[in-house]
């Protein structure tokens, strides 16, 4: 059986999403960034996932958005030619924790097809994961097809995966010279530890520049029905986070 | 108003889509397998231009756009490193010494911004000074960078990589064997395989290159030319065992990646020479000249119609090959100065010998030695060339070339 392993040791991103308990569901949008960490996904931009972001619908106050940022930075003449890697390859997974233990409880797992810019997305879930943790397997179960770059819609879910502006905002240079990333353990830069807690203001002269300006990255949106996640027993609130992981046994 | 074309194309794109959706439910109908028929959109959400751009397009464009951001943030370290990287990657594949020089000051820049977490800039600062032959400065630079982010893998192969050019053989050891190479990062595995290659294990050599590629290969999102590379790098190292069977092999596996990439388009040219299909090598080399000029397969041209009967094309090619190669400054390229010795006028084998003895200075790996043994040779002092040809074979190393040099140089000791 074909199975994935994580491309990142520690999990990605970890959003806490609150469901106010009653039938108005009240979700507090919540994000969480971080670009290419890893030497492993430097060398391999397909499994990098930039952000993960959680927020209400919009359109209805009964769905809350997940999504799934990967692949920035993508230069506008990249885009076209950007795509997700294939099922043999990877897959990519939005997780869950509706019971408050770090696990997850629920998890939409993201498969392709193809090649260009119509790859075939195949989404399982919400579903019970068969194995918590580490490594994956797929989950059978009816499943949700879509093309790359359309919206599809189904069970009250609605899908897309294909390029978006990478909606983040960070001035890295400032951020650079605040903590520097990736502090190697030994020699002269590993006695750096914290600078001056100041970035650049947002006007005047020396304006804070915003390093994804323009940049897109490869996204997979899901808007889903809140009451699929929340559990009443944990007062709605549930975890998100998304993992991307190679595939092994192939 | 959206254009034309970009209206037709999503009006294509979308029918494609469609089409591919409906052939897959129908097979997963046909399997019996839970399926759920989604709504699709009626248009895409994202639409592109009909016609895919080239990797060079991407490129050329990706630097128009670092350049206005370079403009926009002048305390940009990061914007400053990907145009560097950009405008090396174009001039590795054209020659462009503009390219090389704009990428060297933009380097320069970015780490003159930001030392930390920048070490990606250090190595393509010193990838340009060696692209340059100004090796003692790249390795300086490679050592700040070890000295900055100590223990990084990209630098210690780095630095050992100069040294090997530097021909200092134990520091380059001592880095080689520093690296932590776990197999997955492909092109610190072609640096090492260098190493092994030029200190006499070839086997360990090629068996790093074709795991290599198969790393390489896997990826579908390399560039071309850098996919094609490590299957170049394989071809050169069976073409210096005298494997000429093999060296094609691999060079037209790099070129199925690349079709038209002048490196491994003159690596057929010489494995033709090798083989003494002739017409083939002129050939080949013929259409990586055409693409871009390289005074080492202007050689290889000559040498074919040369062999060819034809001596007008030949002696073209040969001046060609003479004032191209002559008119650089700084140090000989070691291919360049091997053809001028064996096909020049006396005065370009006193030009190659008076460079080689000046470029040792600096470098003392085992090519420059042979560069200089060989010149001495042709110049016709033969004990002083047997003894630098017995600095080249120093480190054992295989290749053809060596090997004959070596044999003739004994001969010729050996009758005086």
């Amino acid at each position: 059986m074909l199975k994935w392993i994580p491309t990142r040791v520690p999990v990605k991103a970890l959003v806490a999403v609150l469901v106010a308990a009653g039938s108005a569901l009240a979700v507090r949008q919540l994000m969480a960034s971080d670009h290419q960490d890893t030497p492993l996904v430097e060398l391999s931009p397909r499994f990098d996932v930039n952000d993960v972001y959680a927020f209400p619908s919009p359109n209805d106050p009964s769905k809350t958005v997940l999504v799934l940022g990967t692949q920035s930075p993508i230069t506008p003449a990249g885009t076209p030619s950007a795509s997700f890697g294939t099922r043999d390859q990877e897959l990519y997974q939005i997780k869950v924790d509706n019971t408050g233990d770090a696990k997850e409880d629920l998890v939409f797992q993201f498969t392709f097809l193809g090649r260009g810019r119509y790859q075939l997305v195949t989404m399982r879930g919400p579903y019970k994961p068969d194995a918590v943790g580490t490594v994956n397997t797929l989950i059978d179960g009816p499943r949700t097809f879509a093309i790359t770059n359309f919206v599809a819609e189904n069970r009250g879910m609605k899908l897309f995966a294909g390029p978006r502006d990478d909606p983040f905002f960070i001035d890295l240079e400032a951020f650079f010279r605040i903590l520097p990333d990736r502090k190697p353990e030994t020699g002269p830069l590993s006695t750096i530890t914290q600078g001056p807690l100041t970035f650049r203001p947002a006007t005047g002269p020396n304006k804070a520049v915003d390093f994804l300006r323009t940049i897109n990255d490869m996204a997979i949106v899901v808007e889903v029905p809140t009451a699929m996640l929340a559990n009443p027993a944990t007062n709605g609130r549930f975890g998100v986070w998304g993992t991307t992981s190679r595939a092994v046994g192939r | 108003m959206s254009h034309p074309r970009g209206y037709l194309s999503s009006i294509v794109g979308a029918s494609v889509a469609f089409g591919a959706l409906v052939a897959v439910a129908l097979v997963m109908k046909s399997r019996e397998l839970p399926t759920l028929a989604p709504t699709l959109s009626r248009e895409p959400l994202v639409t592109f231009s009909a016609t895919p751009l080239s990797e060079a397009a991407i490129r050329d464009r990706d630097i128009t756009f670092y350049i206005q951001r370079v403009k926009e943030d002048s305390t940009s370290a990061i914007d400053r490193l990907a145009l560097a990287g950009l405008l090396y990657a174009r001039a590795r594949i054209t020659g462009s010494t503009s390219d090389l020089e704009q990428s060297e000051m933009l380097a320069r820049e970015s780490v003159g911004i930001r030392e930390a977490r920048n070490g990606q800039a250090y190595e393509v600062l010193a990838s340009t000074l060696m692209a340059r032959h100004a090796f003692r400065e790249a390795h300086a630079v490679a050592v700040t960078a070890d000295s900055l982010e100590p223990d990084t893998p990209s630098h210690l192969a780095l630095l050992g990589e100069i040294e090997l050019e530097l021909g200092d053989y134990d520091a380059a050891a001592a880095h080689f064997r520093a690296v932590h190479y776990d197999g997955t990062q492909f092109t610190i595995g072609a640096r090492v395989a260098r190493w092994y290659e030029v200190t006499g294990h070839v086997d360990i050599a090629r068996e790093m290159l074709r795991r290599a590629i198969v790393s390489a290969d896997r990826r579908d999102d390399l560039p071309r030319e850098q996919a094609a590379w490590f299957h170049y790098r394989l071809g050169e190292l069976e073409l210096r065992m005298g494997r000429v069977a093999a060296a094609e092999s691999s060079f037209v596996h790099g070129l199925r990646k690349n079709p038209e990439d002048v490196r491994i388009l003159g690596g057929l040219a010489r494995a033709a020479l090798a083989r003494g299909d002739w017409r083939h090598a002129a050939d080949f080399g013929e259409q990586a000249i055409s693409i871009q000029l390289d005074p080492a397969t202007l050689g290889t041209i000559s040498r074919a119609y040369a062999a060819l009967g034809d001596t007008a094309q030949a002696a073209r090619y040969a001046d060609a090959m003479s004032r191209s190669a002559l008119t650089q400054p700084g140090a000989i390229h070691r291919a360049w100065g091997q053809f001028l010795l064996d096909h020049g006028t006396p005065s370009d084998r006193a030009d190659v010998l008076r460079r080689a003895r000046r470029e040792l200075r600096d470098r003392h790996d085992v090519y420059g030695h042979d560069l200089l043994a060989w010149a001495l040779y042709r110049n016709g002092y033969v004990e002083e060339a047997a003894a630098e040809m017995k600095l080249a074979l120093s480190q054992h190393t295989e290749d053809t070339m060596l090997a004959e040099h070596g044999r003739i140089l004994a001969a010729a000791v050996a009758t005086q």
